[in-house]
């Protein structure tokens, strides 16, 4: 029908312009004025029934064009004008290149080079050459604003209850962000902030905001710190206020945990709220053909952050109460190193093995010295093809010990005693240990359950004596909620309805002999939702 | 004296490791690591015996979810170029990588960092006001490109510019690769004949104008064969798809979606709309449904044998189904599925 048309169209127009060769014959005849004009009026009808036809034809391809693109659904990208954005980048790149030979550009570069050097640029800092802007590709058609700052809010709040009275609850839950109460608790409320600064740095920030038992808000900067992106040699140094480095679980944010509580064995030791501190570290990715990474990490040792060591003075451990302790020499920082490796037996396998060891002064007297070390594993099978993530199977263990030197405590002369039992009782290393396996399945999407088994002890010491002042001091590790032993079976299942939100629901079965009975249970249920930036997980 | 001994041990432990000796590499090879097998295969038809590719995720999984795994890092530590797809798929797991690898040279915003989706026409680009009520959306639009193979041949220039910088000595062989390749396409999407009566160039621009039809009416130029030919039978066709994966390509080849498995990106549907879904199947007769390997089979088996109609599993990257092993066979495999599940 439409091919019939065009040619009726050309036929048309075929027979107007013989028409027109035809006039154009001279013939002057009186007579012939007449004709003219009719022809003139035969014309523009004819011009007028063309213009028509045209413009039906018109109608009928942009009718037909549209109904294709709906078809397809979408817009092809036509136009001259996007065709010319979706060009290859070969010109523009091409144009861009200086004529130049590769010896002339690097000599160039080294006079460049050094030209900067005369700033006070650090060494490690100089771009390489070839990395410069000059032989960068220009971004065409690049799509998205300007990334400037990911901004997150995260929101824990829990609800439940326990057997344990509340006052045993808050020993029994070591961890800041753990539920303490019967009822509700806002465990951690997180605004993430991160930008890369520059070419050389990247920030991140963590504040948190908590209600604590008593409904006071109380807010934290958990972490503020620059992490830098171009030093050489696998080279990278974090510096700020962080977590320290130790093992798995210490640097994760309580959002990332596979539980809704801390296990007892890590906040024994790091306190309620983990260890970090200002501080600067140091890691090396190493050249070996796995993976294996060296760290290395200097903070301070005081506050209740860092509550295995210098922690806050006032605060009873063991029976000593801390002493202020000022930083007389580097010894008095606390010092972490830390190898953790990565293999891959299967695609569908991945282990993660890691040694971490802490050393730093304690608060107990002014030379006393505090020891971690620990054990971390962490496997996890995925098969290749998973739906959003499941199933899986994944389990940590880590596994610490503790050496803590308290401070010896100066005997008075007790009626009868003899002049040289004046010294050191409770002048002892004390020793903890622990260590927490947990189980997570994802056994159909989006669900996941999780059992752990948590466990902590420590040597026995006690001590009841007169100090020098005449102070009855007493001591017994079996009444200590922190040094006593304690064991832990919590089994979770969790339902995530997207991947920015999820519902936990979670029983604890605890033992502890400062309980009334023993032990007790509680069952808490934990609602998370993460709004903002979209978060990547470190594995 | 026993931190002096443990200071010196440390000591002794790095210079060892330091100045073991390195993995063997092969010297003048640029180590290219992509995050896609599909970029991966295009590098290694681009780059030819010049380099090295390595690709992180397999064809078989999700794009979005791919576990960073720190053997992942040790690759990247070693790459001179680092190709990703962008548009943000890969935002879940490409940061902790790159964050470990400590490699300057593909930090974004060097030359070494190659984002894939540059010059691409991007398309389902969220309107502003949209959240994540409407589920896990891109932000920056529909990231998966490649289904189209016109798209694949701009990535070739992408790829190829990236090498060339690398490798400027090789500039020709990537060049001459590269246009090998980019026609090896059009002969494949347009058919042998066609492209040497009329010339690649002229198809691709008259494909993406979305004129081609139009033209061969006219000019009566050959018959359309390739993919495009082999896709005419089926083509205004409808289907149910999983996810918005295949958005490129049903905009290529005219097919069209009527309804998605996955109502919203990154959750899981629920019992009514699967209902529904069953509902509109039967009541306008819709002949097929499809989905991608990685995704439980069990929904949309189920959802295809309510309404009477075809299961048909596609893959989403080179590598998903047995046979789509290299991009072109990709395409191959692609177009026999869909002209077999529609029995055409």
């Amino acid at each position: 029908m439409r091919f019939s048309r065009t040619i009726l169209a050309l036929a048309l127009w075929a027979a107007v312009f013989g028409g027109t060769a035809s006039a154009q014959e001279p013939n002057p005849s009186p007579d012939d004025t007449a004709a003219m004009r009719r022809e003139l009026e035969e014309l523009k009808k004819l011009l007028k029934a063309q213009e028509r036809l045209f413009l039906e034809k018109l109608q009928a391809l942009q009718a037909r064009l549209d109904e294709v693109e709906k078809a397809r659904g979408t817009t092809p990208p036509a136009g001259p004008a996007k065709g010319e954005g979706a060009a290859p980048p070969a010109q523009l790149a091409e144009g861009a290149k200086p004529g130049l030979s590769p010896e002339q550009k690097k000599k160039l570069e080294e006079e460049f080079a050094k030209e900067l050097s005369k700033g006070e640029k650090p060494a490690g800092d100089q771009p390489k050459p070839g990395e410069g802007a000059t032989t960068r590709t220009a971004p065409l058609a690049s799509a998205g604003p300007l990334k400037l700052i990911d901004v997150s809010f995260d929101l824990l709040f829990t609800g439940g209850a326990s057997t344990a009275p509340e006052a045993d609850s808050r020993l029994l839950q070591g961890g800041d962000h753990d539920p303490k109460n019967r009822g509700f608790t806002v465990g951690n409320a997180e605004l993430t902030l991160a930008g890369v600064v520059d070419p050389f740095f990247r920030g991140d920030t963590n504040i948190v905001f908590k209600i604590d038992d008593e409904g006071e808000t109380t807010i934290e900067l958990e972490e503020a710190y620059l992490t830098t992106l171009s030093l050489p040699a696998n080279l990278q140094a974090k510096a700020g206020q962080f977590y320290t480095g130790f093992g798995r679980l210490n640097p994760q944010h309580p959002h990332s945990w596979s539980f809704i509580d801390h296990p007892v064995v890590m906040s024994r030791f790091f306190g309620p709220d983990g260890l970090r501190a200002p501080g600067a570290q140091l890691s090396w990715l190493t050249p070996l053909p796995f993976y294996a990474e060296l760290l290395g990490s200097i903070q301070n040792a005081q506050g209740g952050t860092a509550f295995s060591f210098r922690n806050a003075p006032g605060e009873e451990i063991a029976g000593r109460t801390l002493v202020d302790r000022p930083v007389r020499s580097p010894a008095d920082l606390l010092y972490l190193a830390r190898l953790k490796t990565s293999f891959d037996p299967t695609d569908e396998l991945t282990l993660v093995p890691g040694l971490s060891a802490l050393f730093g002064p304690n608060g107990t007297g002014q030379d006393t010295r505090t020891e971690i070390y620990g054990v971390d594993f962490y496997a996890k099978w995925k098969p290749l093809a998973n739906d959003n993530g499941f199933p899986f199977l994944s389990w940590q263990t880590e596994a610490l010990w503790r050496r803590y030197e308290a401070e010896r405590i100066l005997v008075g002369l007790a009626d009868g005693a003899a002049a040289d039992d004046t010294l050191a009782v409770g002048g002892q290393d004390l020793d903890d240990w622990g260590f927490y396996s947990q189980v997570v399945w994802g056994f159909a999407r989006p669900w996941t359950a999780g059992l752990r088994y948590d466990y902590a002890a420590g040597e026995h010491n006690e001590f009841d004596l007169l100090d020098t002042l005449g102070v009855d001091r007493r001591y017994d590790s079996a009444g200590d909620a922190f040094r006593d032993h304690r064991e832990r079976v919590s089994a979770n299942v969790t339902w995530y309805p997207s991947e920015f939100s999820k519902l936990r629901l979670q029983y604890n079965w605890d033992h502890a002999s400062f309980l009334p009975e023993d032990d007790a249970h509680s069952v808490w249920l934990q609602a998370e939702i993460m709004f903002g930036a979209h978060a990547a997980h470190k594995f | 004296m026993r931190p002096m001994f443990r200071i010196l041990a440390a000591a002794a432990f790095v210079g060892a490791v330091a100045f073991a000796p390195a993995p063997a590499r092969a010297a003048d090879k640029v180590n290219v690591v992509a995050t896609l097998p599909d970029l991966g295969k295009i590098a290694e038809a681009v780059g030819g015996d010049r380099v090295n590719v390595l690709s992180i995720a397999s064809g078989l999984q999700d794009p979005h979810f791919v576990d960073p795994k720190p053997s992942y890092i040790v690759k990247l530590r070693d790459a001179d170029l680092f190709l990703l797809n962008g548009l943000e798929l890969e935002v879940g797991w490409v940061p902790p990588l790159l964050d470990g690898a400590r490699n300057p040279k593909i930090n974004p915003g060097a030359a070494g960092y190659v984002d894939c989706s540059k010059g691409i026409p991007v398309i389902e680009v969220p309107g502003s006001g949209t959240t994540r009520a409407e589920g896990d959306v891109h932000p920056l639009g529909n990231p998966h490109y490649l289904t189209d193979p016109l798209n694949g041949k701009l990535v070739a220039e992408t790829i190829a510019e990236a090498l060339k910088q690398a490798s400027p000595g090789d500039a020709e062989y990537f060049e001459q690769r590269k246009k090998e390749f980019q026609s090896s396409i059009d002969v494949g999407l347009f058919g042998k004949e066609l492209v040497e009566q009329v010339g690649g160039k002229k198809l691709d621009r008259l494909c993406r104008a979305g004129e081609l039809d139009a033209f061969l009416e006219k000019e009566s130029a050959g018959k359309l064969g390739g993919w495009l030919g082999k896709m005419m039978p089926i083509r205004g066709r409808r289907l149910v798809f999983y996810h918005k994966s295949y958005s490129y390509f049903n905009a290529r080849f005219g097919i069209q979606v009527a309804n998605y498995v996955e109502l919203k990106a990154g959750i899981q549907p629920g019992p009514g709309h699967l209902a529904e879904l069953v509902e509109q199947i039967l009541s306008e007769k819709i002949p097929v449904v499809a989905t991608h390997p990685y995704y439980d089979e069990k929904i949309p088996r189920l959802v295809a044998e309510k309404g009477g109609a075809q299961l048909v599993v596609l893959p989403l990257l080179v590598g998903g189904v047995k046979g789509a092993d290299e991009y072109l066979k990709y395409f191959d495999v692609i177009t026999d599925l869909l002209t077999q599940a529609y029995g055409k």
